[in-house]
């Protein structure tokens, strides 16, 4: 039940955020989006994903859509504009089409079994600890201690994301290192694209980018 | 479905209250002061409050592209945090790795280091520049 | 500190140097001291930095391949390989970092424009496509393609004052970034066939399986077939998630109908950064896309190879499709970097053949040495193309349309020839490497039962001699339009002649060299590969050679 209220309401906001023609309430939208998929990921026993969501998406990364959309001060679209009249009717064509063959495969391949409800509390058993190392990754750490298994208790939660994200015996140690490079590339990146003058640049040149952007 | 829900997701019990008591408030506050409070609308009433002064121009001016900058920096090291929190939520179980957690812990903060010491002297973090 | 991180840390050398290499210099950078004097330390950091961390990918080429049957060391939980194959990938990607970095230096100057921050973007950029080359979990191919298309994004608009620099950027990041989520959309319905199909078939489901990671997914698919039911690559969630696959790598590699992003980004960025995205981001994708379908669809199991058809046929299209498309556009050009956007579509094209035919058990060891060898020589000829315009162009621009080459035989001798060079080699004209790099890839197709697509790349090729023999006939034929006397040159001339040379001197070794995995059974290679040690080649031809 609360997985159809919510689901509901985030297919609805997820709608009309899409239609609505002023992007401040669009992005407003999204924020309402946003919260409802929290909820969803709650129900899927992902807590910490579900705080993370709100925290970084609803709270941080929203703060920036709003500041974009002040920055470029963008106010309803001029329809007119558009050049290419028949993309649209297409793109929500071929999006149905899309969409439907997604719905088929997704409802085809998930077993017809167990309904949504019971596949929820089955879940953790498929991480069921185990004590021997896993023959499949053949130099995994030969220390069995050092398996910190994930019960169906911590899963999801912030203990158990800890447990599997910093154990060097699982796959996401690495995929978490990398991730840093990633943020730093980030952080040049804002800087070097955003930052109104950069040290070795002449003033002339700076003055003339923001006349010539803005 | 109450009985199949386990402990965890039960404990979120609360937020959920909480989320109905500020909806349920803030749609009484809102509700009761337009259905009680006297609307005589007048053009000076309806006009943007700026402390008196005759509003000029729209208040959707363009934001300086600094904000977008230090909203942007932000995120890069909110998202860091989030990264520390299970980290320090397990380090004390860790047991023999604890040594290893750490150094695990110092190779990414350190990489962001780098990134917030590049910041600092190409002086982002300076709002007249 | 275990041992087996150490060994870990030890796999993944390479890359590792790349980063560390990228972060000293964006420390550098920030010191105190002259503009000048910090500009040339950073440029010899960078590129000695790379040299070493090639070298050390040479000592990985010793690595045997992982593949279907074979057990591959894998590290880091299972999650990255280090083995010939990406020890190839990453010596490659090294050179095309190290010759980009070469043919920047008086560009940056004459723009102003910061070299620290640029520089470390490139080592950054060309780290991930090597975590591409090197993964063995498709979240870790995810995170190496973020990492090398995240740097080339800003890396593109970082001539920030020009306004195609901008507009470049933010058509390949809207367009990137469009292209990752399907990707990673694949990925997760891969993770959820693979969760199923495990559950079905009643295998262990430890703590530590990642459902993503490439053996996990191997033994999935011969374990599903063995069972007897339907094997998971017949299931629709599994084909849906490939399907998507493909469309992310082959957004990053330009292939048709996922190109038409590439020309416009390659004219607007800065043109170094042109260069080594043409190359970086194509190796990178090439390199997971030969890992993943080699895994994914393999055709070694008659009931599996069975599910496979439908992705050859879609392959068998894109290449089509992508050699045609590239060359004839190619002809209407008249903006060289436009040109040369459309002729690295083609090659694309070429290229997806031989990884085609390398899907095909027969072919697929010559199919896979003819894609590196194929790749190392695209790599030298199209930067080389690249490095051209940067060392004839002056004051901060450049000559970019093709009329204005008119003549430059007379003017700069050495210049022409060197671009004669790299014209003949892309167009796959004797002696020069790149005709030897289509034989052999066009070879390996029609060993792999590919003569229908093989014939067709042939046939477009020589009409795409076309538009390459213009610009040859323009330099030579031509009465100079404009002057130039005074040039550039700089690091560029020093990147364009390097790269000649071992377009040429590529001419003369052959594609076992390059083979991905170790042949004991084959003493062939080695004298060749003695010879090429011997001979006096320029540093980066010298790191490209693997011990034997």
């Amino acid at each position: 039940m609360l997985f159809l209220l919510f689901g509901g309401s985030a297919l609805v906001t997820g709608i009309t955020m899409v239609l609505f023609p002023n992007p401040v309430r669009s992005a407003l939208f999204l924020v309402l989006n946003l919260f409802c998929v929290a909820v969803l990921y709650l129900l899927l026993n992902a807590y910490f994903l579900a705080t993370v969501q709100v925290i970084v998406y609803a709270g941080a990364i929203m703060v920036l859509f709003l500041f974009v959309i002040m920055l470029l001060n963008l106010g309803t679209p001029d329809r007119s504009l558009d050049k290419l009249r028949w993309q649209q009717p297409a793109a929500v064509g071929i999006a149905v089409v899309l969409a439907a063959l997604f719905g088929a495969v997704i409802y085809q391949s998930v077993p017809a079994g167990p309904p949504a409800s019971a596949m929820m509390v089955e879940a953790p058993t498929l991480y069921a600890p185990r004590a021997e190392p896993n023959p499949m990754l053949t130099n995994q750490i030969s220390d069995p201690n050092q398996l910190r298994a994930i019960t169906p208790d911590t899963m999801g939660t912030v203990t158990g994301i800890g447990q599997s994200l910093y154990n060097p015996g699982e796959a996401w140690l690495f995929p978490f290192e990398a991730t840093s490079i990633l943020l730093l590339i980030a952080v040049i990146g804002s800087v070097v694209l955003a930052k109104r003058r950069l040290p070795g640049e002449d003033a002339s040149a700076a003055g003339e980018r923001e006349g010539g952007t803005g | 479905m109450p009985g199949q829900t386990n402990s965890l997701l039960n404990s979120y019990i609360p937020v959920l209250c909480m989320g109905l008591m500020a909806l349920f408030l803030v749609v009484v506050f809102v509700g009761l002061s337009r259905i009680l409070g006297p609307q005589r609308p007048t053009p000076q009433k309806l006009a943007p409050y700026e402390c008196g002064v005759t509003p000029i121009g729209s208040a959707r001016e363009r934001f300086p592209i600094k904000f977008y900058l230090i909203a942007m920096l932000f995120i890069v090291f909110d998202i860091e945090t989030v990264f520390l929190y299970p980290w320090a939520a397990t380090f004390r179980h860790s047991g023999g790795m604890m040594l290893f957690n750490l150094f695990e812990m110092a190779v990414f903060v350190g990489i962001l280091l780098v990134g917030y010491v590049y910041v600092w002297r190409r002086g982002a973090f300076e709002w007249d520049n | 500190m275990n041992q087996s991180v150490l060994t870990d840390l030890q796999a993944l050398i390479c890359p590792l140097v790349v980063i560390v290499l990228g972060m000293i210099v964006l420390l550098l950078d920030l010191g105190t001291g002259d503009g000048p004097a910090r500009r040339r330390l950073i440029y010899f950091v960078s590129l000695g930095g790379l040299v070493a961390a090639a070298l050390l990918a040479v000592a990985n080429t010793t690595i045997p391949n992982a593949g279907v049957g074979v057990t591959p060391l894998t590290h880091f939980g299972g999650g990255m390989v280090a083995d010939r194959f990406g020890g190839l990938f990453c010596i490659v990607l090294c050179i095309i970092a190290g010759l980009a970095i070469t043919m920047s230096d008086r560009y940056l100057e004459e723009k102003s424009l910061n070299s620290g921050e640029y520089y470390a973007l490139i080592l950054f950029s060309t780290s991930g496509a090597m975590l591409m080359a090197l993964a063995y979990d498709l979240v870790n191919i995810f995170v190496g393609l973020e990492i090398l298309s995240v740097a080339l994004y800003i890396l593109s608009g970082f001539a920030r004052r020009e306004r195609r620099s901008e507009e470049s950027a933010v058509k390949y990041f809207l367009l990137g970034s469009f292209a990752s989520g399907f990707l990673l959309y694949g990925m997760a319905l891969i993770y959820g066939a693979v969760g199923i199909a495990l559950k079905n078939t009643g295998l262990l489901q430890p703590t530590g399986t990642s459902f993503t990671n490439l053996g996990v997914i191997a033994r999935t698919i011969q374990e599903s077939a063995e069972t007897g039911g339907a094997p998971i690559t017949a299931s629709p969630l599994f084909i849906a998630g490939v399907a998507l696959l493909i469309v992310g790598l082959a957004f990053k590699a330009a292939i048709v109908p996922f190109h038409s992003y590439a020309p416009d980004v390659y004219e607007g960025a800065p043109t170094p950064v042109t260069a080594f995205m043409s190359a970086a981001a194509k190796v990178g994708a090439f390199a997971a896309l030969i890992r993943v379908f080699g895994i994914l669809l393999p055709a070694d199991n008659a009931s599996i190879a069975q599910a496979a058809v439908p992705f050859h046929a879609v392959l068998w299209g894109l290449a089509a499709a992508t050699i045609v498309v590239g060359n004839v556009l190619a002809i209407r050009q008249t903006n060289i970097k436009r040109m040369l956007a459309y002729s690295s579509i083609a090659h694309a094209g070429y290229i997806l053949v031989g990884v085609l035919a390398s899907s095909v058990p027969g072919a697929s060891q010559n199919a896979k040495d003819a894609v590196i060898y194929y790749l190392f020589t695209y790599t030298f000829m199209n930067l080389g193309a690249f490095a051209m315009v940067i060392w004839l162009g002056r004051d901060g621009g450049e000559y970019t349309s093709i009329a204005d080459y008119a003549g430059l035989a007379k003017q700069q001798p050495l210049a022409a020839a060197a671009m004669a060079v790299f014209m003949l080699s892309l167009a796959g004209i004797p002696p020069a490497a790149g005709f030897l790099a289509k034989l052999y890839v066009f070879t390996s197709a029609v060993q792999a039962g590919l003569t229908g697509l093989a014939v067709l790349a042939l046939v477009v090729s020589v009409i795409g001699v076309y538009y390459y023999l213009n610009i040859i006939v323009a330099m030579y034929f031509r009465d100079p339009v404009n002057d130039f006397s005074s040039v550039r040159a700089g690091g560029a001339r020093a990147a364009a002649l390097l790269s000649a040379a071992a377009t040429l001197l590529f001419g003369f070794i052959p594609a076992g060299v390059f083979s991905p995995t170790i042949q004991r059974d084959q003493p062939t290679a080695q004298p060749i590969l003695g010879a090429a040690e011997k001979s006096p080649l320029p540093p980066a031809v010298a790191v490209v050679s693997p011990q034997p």
